[in-house]
């Protein structure tokens, strides 16, 4: 349960990091 | 199966998103390098060639995206990396113990080959962000374990604290768990107050406050005096660079405090030996491993003797104990050097120690100009300053582990020289490119 969790926790940061990147580099091309 | 799933959507998503973008095609082999999820995995990614796959996707990005990709301003780190890496190939080659030389040559040169690509593919403060997020999330998976273990009480000395199939090797091996949290703590410190992803990720400071207790329980839960050394050097400099040094010690005391539940006396009766090195058995062989160290390359002081050399030590460690003590001194298989310096001095000499040094001279020296700038931009003097701190905490920590092929001290060179290239592409931007 704790390594599920944790999994989750971690794979949660890395998916929002990409995706907070990759929308940013997006609206900049926009601009 | 759960976590083998979330795993792969994570993998997949990296894929997508990384085919178009060379800096997230990097970072998600730094992600495997780190996580080594095939490892931690009990279903149908158990073993899998995850690293190989990997490893394809960055250099098919790379191909796709040449245009995305720049030659750094500052090339002294990479081409330090890229002499480093001849050397090793050359001191392989005369190696004393071939087979075991070459097994390690395989997984450095690696290393090595792919921290050289970071400054070529990362030019923007997103771009190095993503990176160092990247790479303090897949240590965090550790830490969160570790923390969690430790917190419920479930910490040995001995026992590793985070089961995985390659064993008590690579991150998880307890010595190196304990300085990796350590100085992992100042890179949650930069995302938490810097970084651009503090702002826009949701849950994202909690979380990050949640890492940094981890951290601290995985250093004593590793029962490793290396993660106390560790401790003791960044509170030093969290105070030396602190403006309101009274704040800082009582803020620390009080973290301290809120540990100190969690120390067993199995961890205190282990941390007092750190003051009687002259009595501890432990502590005595690895001294009694770096003098044979110096006589051993004093018959080979250009080249060592190659990966794996510490072999050469079974059977001839006891002349060089001077106490009545019973050590270790693994007579049949040798015992390794303990010490990230004399590793690379008795692997490659005192040539391959020079080009170690320089590395972390040159990288330590691009932070310092940045923080020493007087119009560099607040997060730049933060993240040279992150990356500094995390430098000495490795050096600190290295000298009682045999990290130095670890892709620790790699990471940091090439964030290092991608800061410096940024700090100069503000300074000079480039001309706008003509556009057919």
């Amino acid at each position: 349960m704790v390594e599920i969790l944790t999994k989750l926790v971690i794979g949660y940061l890395i998916i929002m990091m990409i995706y907070v990147s990759v929308k940013a580099e997006k609206d900049k091309d926009k601009k | 199966m759960l976590s083998d799933i979330l795993w792969t959507i994570v993998f997949v998503f990296f894929i997508g998103m990384g085919l178009t973008r060379p800096y997230i095609a990097l970072s998600l082999v730094i992600w495997i390098d780190i996580l080594k999820p095939q490892d931690l995995s009990f279903s149908f990614l158990a073993g899998k060639p995850l690293s190989l796959i990997a490893i394809a996707v960055f250099f098919f990005s790379l191909m796709m995206n040449l245009n995305k990709i720049r030659i750094p301003a500052r090339k002294s780190s990479t081409l330090i990396i890229i002499l480093f890496m001849g050397w090793l190939s050359i001191t392989t080659y005369y190696a004393e113990f071939q087979y075991a030389a070459w097994f390690k040559y395989d997984f450095v040169i690696k290393t090595l080959f792919f921290s050289l690509f970071i400054p070529f593919v990362v030019e923007t403060r997103r771009q190095i962000e993503t990176i160092l997020g990247i790479l303090v999330s897949s240590v965090g998976y550790y830490t969160m374990i570790g923390g969690m273990r430790t917190f419920l009480g479930d910490s040995r000395y001995g026992s590793g604290l985070v089961q995985s199939l390659a064993g008590d090797s690579g991150i998880a091996e307890t010595s190196t768990l304990s300085m990796v949290s350590v100085f992992t703590l100042s890179f949650i410190f930069y995302i938490y107050k810097n970084s651009y992803f503090s702002e826009s990720i949701k849950f994202i400071k909690p979380l990050l406050i949640g890492l940094s207790f981890s951290c601290l329980l995985t250093t004593i839960g590793t029962h490793a005096r290396t993660g106390l050394v560790g401790l003791f050097v960044l509170i030093l400099i969290i105070i030396y660079f602190s403006k309101q040094k009274l704040k800082v010690i009582f803020g620390t005391l009080f973290v301290l405090l809120m540990v100190l539940p969690f120390l067993s006396d199995d961890y205190v009766s282990r941390m007092s030996t750190i003051t009687s090195s002259d009595q501890e058995s432990s502590a005595l062989g690895r001294i009694v491993v770096w003098k044979w160290t110096l006589d051993y390359v004093s018959k080979r002081p250009f080249m060592g003797g190659g990966f794996g050399s510490y072999r050469a030590n079974a059977g001839q460690l006891q002349e060089y104990v001077a106490s009545d003590i019973s050590i270790d001194l693994k007579s049949n298989s040798g015992k390794a050097f303990h010490n990230i310096f004399i590793e690379v001095l008795g692997e490659s000499g005192y040539v391959g120690l020079s080009i170690f040094l320089l590395l972390i001279y040159v990288s330590w020296s691009m932070n310092m100009k940045i923080i020493r700038g007087k119009n560099e931009a607040i997060w730049m003097v933060m993240f040279a300053r992150s990356i500094n701190i995390a430098l000495l905490i490795f050096c600190a920590c290295g000298m009682f582990i045999g990290v130095a092929y670890s892709p620790w001290l790699y990471y940091f060179a090439g964030l290092s020289a991608s800061l410096y290239n940024i700090k100069r592409k503000t300074e000079y931007p480039l001309p706008k490119q003509k556009t057919a």
